[in-house]
């Protein structure tokens, strides 16, 4: 137990001190970080000044293990771009990336959910059949394109919701956090962008949950129920939803993921103000410190989001510990 | 039997006709429809200079009072723009020609690099086995956990800062290509090991190993052949997504140079006016989009039920 966690963690370690080392390796593809900071005018004497304040003149290996140190506080630097401290840049954007992210995914398995039972349950219904060949068309306009429609029946023809940024927010927890749920302007705003981000993820999660769904009605236990005389909705819901149930969340987990990449787009259609587009703006811009900041900050997310499925699949799953104790690696 | 003797032999058009594949191909429509409509967009983007009403590049033939006209069927449209023009007087129509052939070239390449990439890494997993293959698989697993678009985003941030933002322009198409190529490969490399470490305990691998042919030979010659099968069908079903992708970047402004726009490109443009109520700009070219993707993927949906059952 002991050594499948520690073993585990380890490897999260590395993962994380090999993407810090790609990170800090941009920067050395910029050229002197000194020429974006003196005027024209420096002498040679200041400059080397310079050089030396700030740590330039360091081994290499040196200069690493600050940059990674920094970045364990939260430290990442300043942003070329927007000449200000990187880890409050993202401090800034991170809560509008949250509440929208964190807005799809509900809406993705309230939706989806739902759906997915109704299309397992009649599978050759008229409705069922609709929904499966939405959904296939779904897959295939691109997120952007969705938005775009969206704007325009939404806010251009019918002119109901705004179209671009997060309206107005109010500061909660103790100033950190800007909300735009407390506002009716805010919550107008989330509406279009959660659609367009929750859209893939509804017709992901649908798809999956019917197929889990087919498979657990022919089984022998839900015959079994039937025998018994229990009721259709009982049968439904109690037996048959509750054991598809396990996959789906996982596979909701791991989504996380794809929404804050797919949360990039979003973002980028709707003026979000959010991660997603500073990271685009980032590389526009070749502003080294936000891209490497965030290269981090991602990496660190899917790591922590791999590592806790994996130890979930642990705990749950008494064939993974005797392989573990066995000392044989599973795929 | 006899009889079957006596019969004539089966001419080569009577042969495909009645194969297996050309069977299930006819008898599903809405693939004979995809493949169809796929095989139309890309012929004609392809000819797009023969087939287009104008040529959008030409700065002589465009007119900047022909600006904004509507689709041909609504008030105030021009029957020589079908599809209505854009702000500077292009025809939408020809953009679209001009657009598609640009994002089905950057998909073709780069799932041509995918591939390339893929079979020749799988093929050395597969073979030698060991630290090597531990150390590639490795990677590609660390790589499909992460969403195919953030990937090619970072490789896209990473070759923007090794390139000298002056040469930018010059090589977008590049780190474009090297990006969606590179953000690609792990199908393929997990689909050829798998096969090659089947292919390996072989009699013929080991009878060619037992004459002394060298290695590489072994990998390339022997194996590869029999490994091809399923490769098809994933270049396929990855085509759609390349595009896609390509369109994405694009669309964020981190693909093709605005001097030579794709379909993604045309809709980013096309956003800008569609608050003056001039949808046709952005419509039309996603329309043109979706429509390519979703039929690439019929297909490719096809080929991997009618060819390979097994594959997920």
């Amino acid at each position: 137990m002991i050594r499948y966690v520690s073993g585990r963690l380890a490897q999260s370690l590395l993962v994380m001190f090999l993407v810090a080392a790609v990170a800090f390796s941009l920067f050395g593809f910029v050229g002197d970080p000194i020429r974006q900071m003196i005027t024209e005018d420096a002498s040679q004497a200041e400059i080397e000044r310079l050089r030396e304040v700030m740590g330039l003149n360091d081994p290499v290996t040196v200069q690493f293990w600050r940059y990674i140190s920094g970045a364990v506080h939260g430290d990442f630097g300043v942003s070329y771009f927007h000449k200000r401290p990187v880890g409050a840049l993202i401090a800034e954007r991170l809560p509008a990336t949250f509440e929208l992210a964190g807005l799809s995914v509900l809406l993705s398995i309230l939706i989806g959910i739902p759906l997915g039972v109704y299309t397992g349950l009649h599978r050759f219904g008229r409705g069922a059949r609709a929904l499966m060949a939405l959904s296939l068309v779904g897959i295939s306009i691109p997120t952007f394109l969705i938005g775009i429609m969206l704007i325009y029946l939404f806010s251009v023809i019918l002119g109901w919701l705004p179209s671009f940024g997060r309206g107005e927010t109010v500061t909660v927890l103790g100033g950190f956090w800007r909300t735009g749920f407390l506002t009716t302007s805010g919550l107008q705003s989330l509406i279009l962008p959660s659609i367009t981000l929750a859209l893939f993820q509804t017709t992901m999660i649908m798809r999956l949950v019917r197929a889990e769904m087919l498979d657990v009605m022919r089984t022998d236990y839900i015959k079994f129920a039937r025998a018994r005389g229990l009721g259709t909705q009982a049968i439904n819901f109690r037996h048959a939803l509750k054991n598809t149930l396990m996959p789906v969340v996982t596979v909701i987990g791991l989504q996380l993921g794809n929404v804050i990449a797919f949360a990039i787009i979003t973002e980028s259609v709707f003026q979000w103000p959010g991660m997603g587009r500073l990271f685009l703006q980032a590389i526009q811009q070749v502003d080294i410190p936000v891209m490497s900041a965030y290269l981090i900050m991602i990496a660190f997310f899917f790591v922590v989001i791999n590592l806790i499925t994996d130890l979930a699949y642990y705990a749950i799953d008494p064939r993974l510990r005797s392989n573990a104790l066995k000392g044989t690696a599973h795929a | 039997m006899p009889e079957t003797l006596s019969k004539p032999v089966p001419s080569r058009w009577h042969r495909i006709r009645h194969s297996d594949l050309a069977i299930s191909f006819l008898s599903s429509p809405v693939t004979v429809a995809a493949a169809v409509v796929a095989l139309l967009m890309i012929l004609a983007s392809v000819g797009a200079s023969l087939v287009a009403p104008h040529n959008p590049y030409d700065m002589g033939s465009i007119d900047i009072f022909d600006s904004m006209l509507p689709p041909s069927w609504e008030e105030g449209g021009d029957t020589r723009f079908l599809l209505g023009t854009d702000a500077i007087g292009r025809g939408i129509l020809s953009t679209i020609l001009y657009g598609s052939r640009m994002s089905i070239f950057i998909g073709v390449v780069s799932v041509a690099l995918s591939l390339l990439i893929g079979v020749t890494l799988g093929l050395i997993a597969g073979y030698r086995g060991g630290l090597i293959d531990a150390i590639i698989m490795r990677i590609a697993e660390v790589q499909l956990s992460l969403p195919t678009i953030l990937v090619a985003l970072l490789i896209n941030g990473i070759l923007r800062a090794v390139a000298p933002p002056s040469t930018m322009d010059k090589v977008a198409i590049l780190v474009l290509i090297l990006s969606i190529g590179l953000s690609n490969w792990v199908q393929f490399a997990r689909a050829v090991r798998a096969s090659t470490m089947v292919e390996r305990g072989q009699e013929y691998v080991l009878a060619a190993r037992l004459i002394g042919i060298g290695q590489l030979a072994i990998m390339f010659r022997h194996i590869l052949p029999n490994v091809m099968g399923p490769i098809l069908v994933i270049a396929t079903l990855n085509l759609s997504g390349a595009i896609l992708t390509e369109a994405t970047l694009s669309f964020l402004g981190v693909g093709v140079p605005a001097t030579q726009p794709s379909l993604g490109t045309l809709i980013n443009d096309g956003t800008n006016y569609l608050f003056s109520g001039a949808w046709w700009i952005t419509i039309f070219p996603g329309v043109a989009l979706a429509l390519l993707v979703l039929t690439v993927n019929l297909v490719g949906d096809w080929m991997r039920d009618a060819l390979n059952p097994t594959l997920g």
